[in-house]
């Protein structure tokens, strides 16, 4: 993928002083967790990898539970 | 669910007859359609909790970042010296960094797949490229 | 106790052999039909499999008459209940109205080649950063983009909408998917206008691709567009 890189190549050193910026995103990495938009980005994309064959219809559904599962728990 | 590729405009048109695959489906479903009052029942883990309010827009910390980084790397063909932040500092710094951080992110699929013994890091190529199409904000609703 | 899951209302009429196999039913009443099956008293969770199955539903039926699909999770009590449903006017209106009618989802999502485009408008903020990366700068050269970027969004809609506008009856926006996300417009037009939309989107295709890229769902049953709340009395 060309120019979008991924998820993180920040330069979190904490030592620098950006610990701040480290806890931001930490503290909202972890609300989204249980965001019902994040739950549903990953079903479909659980559904998409399904759909290509890299999970068969029993692993899909373990991630399924495991997700719908999560927003009960909040 | 059928998708075919338009030879005409260079195939920048793809087209399905139905709704195709599970996101177009989450959206239709659970945002649209009649509602019967007092009718509807829904799971324990409730209808309520999968439909979305489109009203609320954020963009994080952790997007601009991603943005800055890539409109950064444009251009980045011949040798040039300036480095992107990642180069300034130690290769094991960075790496404690970012998995560290890429724990804290991505852990969602990545703890669920390890849970169900299919590994956190297979396929991150494919997750990465999924990440870059869906990271989910966007405008108000209609 | 059996319920029944509503997955939608249409006219009356012979149900395609496949539907009936999978304990699809039409209760039936004055040439309109509740879509039915009958389900368990447990709840109703909203698995990829119930989901497509009740998408494959509604849009199979679709294919020969109208249907105002249901939101995911309706369930009536039993065949009384889905009859009176029937019985109200809206019901009547909505088919009426929509006789003819059919829903597109216009997605459209740009491609990587949108930051090149951008580029000029981030260029100051964007040799700061170069030339003295800090987290900050990166902050607000992100945001530069993501401000960009909004713009240009704005702007291909507004070209997209002006383009079809003549050849729908309605619109509806919704969330864009992803950060590259363009628009998402969910088209409401006559079954025979479906075909001039195709042409239409070859021609703004032609103007605007790269860097934006489209994808054409349809003809469905106008989901967004029957989003009247019906109450039935207890």
């Amino acid at each position: 993928m060309g120019l979008v890189t991924g998820l993180l190549t920040l330069p979190l050193a904490p030592a620098r002083g950006l610990v701040w910026v480290l806890d931001q995103v930490v503290a909202e990495a972890e609300a989204e967790l249980y965001d019902p938009r994040r739950i549903r980005r990953e079903l479909a994309e659980a559904s998409e990898a399904l759909d290509r064959g890299e999970l068969d219809e029993e692993q899909y559904e373990l991630i399924e539970q495991e997700l719908l599962e999560r927003l009960g728990g909040n | 669910m059928a998708v075919m590729q338009r030879e005409a405009s260079s195939g920048y048109i793809s087209r399905a007859p139905r709704s195709n695959g599970l996101a177009d489906v989450l959206e239709i479903l659970l945002d649209r359609g009649l509602v019967i009052d007092a009718f509807v029942r829904v799971s324990l883990v409730g209808i309520e909790l999968l439909t979305v309010d489109l009203r609320v827009v954020v963009a994080s910390v952790d997007t601009y970042l991603r943005f800055a980084e890539a409109v950064n790397r444009l251009d980045l063909r011949a040798v040039d010296d300036s480095k992107s932040v990642p180069e300034l500092f130690e290769k094991g710094e960075e790496e404690g960094a970012e998995k560290k951080s890429k724990g804290a992110i991505e852990g969602g699929m990545d703890a669920i797949k390890e849970k169900v013994g299919l590994g956190g890091r297979e396929g991150d190529e494919d997750r990465e490229r999924e990440r870059g199409r869906s990271g989910g904000r966007g405008n108000d609703r209609g | 106790m059996t319920q029944l899951y509503l997955y939608g209302m249409t006219r009356a009429g012979p149900l395609p052999a496949g539907l009936a196999e999978r304990g699809i039913e039409l209760v039936e009443a004055d040439g309109r039909a509740a879509i039915v099956s009958p389900i368990d008293a447990s709840p109703v969770t909203a698995t990829r499999r119930n989901l497509l199955a009740h998408a494959d539903v509604v849009e199979s039926l679709h294919e020969r008459a109208i249907v105002l699909p249901a939101r995911f999770g309706t369930v009536v009590a039993d065949r009384e209940a889905a009859l009176e449903l029937l019985t109200l006017p809206a019901v009547e209106a909505m088919l009426e109205e929509h006789a003819h009618r059919s829903e597109l989802t216009l997605r459209g999502t740009y491609d990587e080649s949108v930051l090149q485009a951008i580029a000029p408008a981030v260029s100051g903020l964007r040799e700061s950063y170069r030339a003295v990366p800090t987290i900050e700068g990166g902050l607000a050269l992100g945001e530069a983009v993501v401000e960009a970027l909004a713009d240009r969004r704005a702007r291909d809609t507004e070209d997209v909408l002006a383009a079809l506008d003549r050849h729908v009856v309605g619109v509806r926006t919704g969330e864009p998917r992803g950060e590259y996300g363009a628009f998402t417009l969910s088209l409401l037009v006559t079954r025979d206008a479906v075909k001039t939309i195709e042409d239409e989107l070859e021609l703004l295709a032609q103007r605007l691709s790269p860097p934006l890229r489209f994808e054409l769902v349809g003809p469905l049953p106008p989901y967004s567009f029957v989003e009247l709340e019906l109450g039935v009395p207890a």
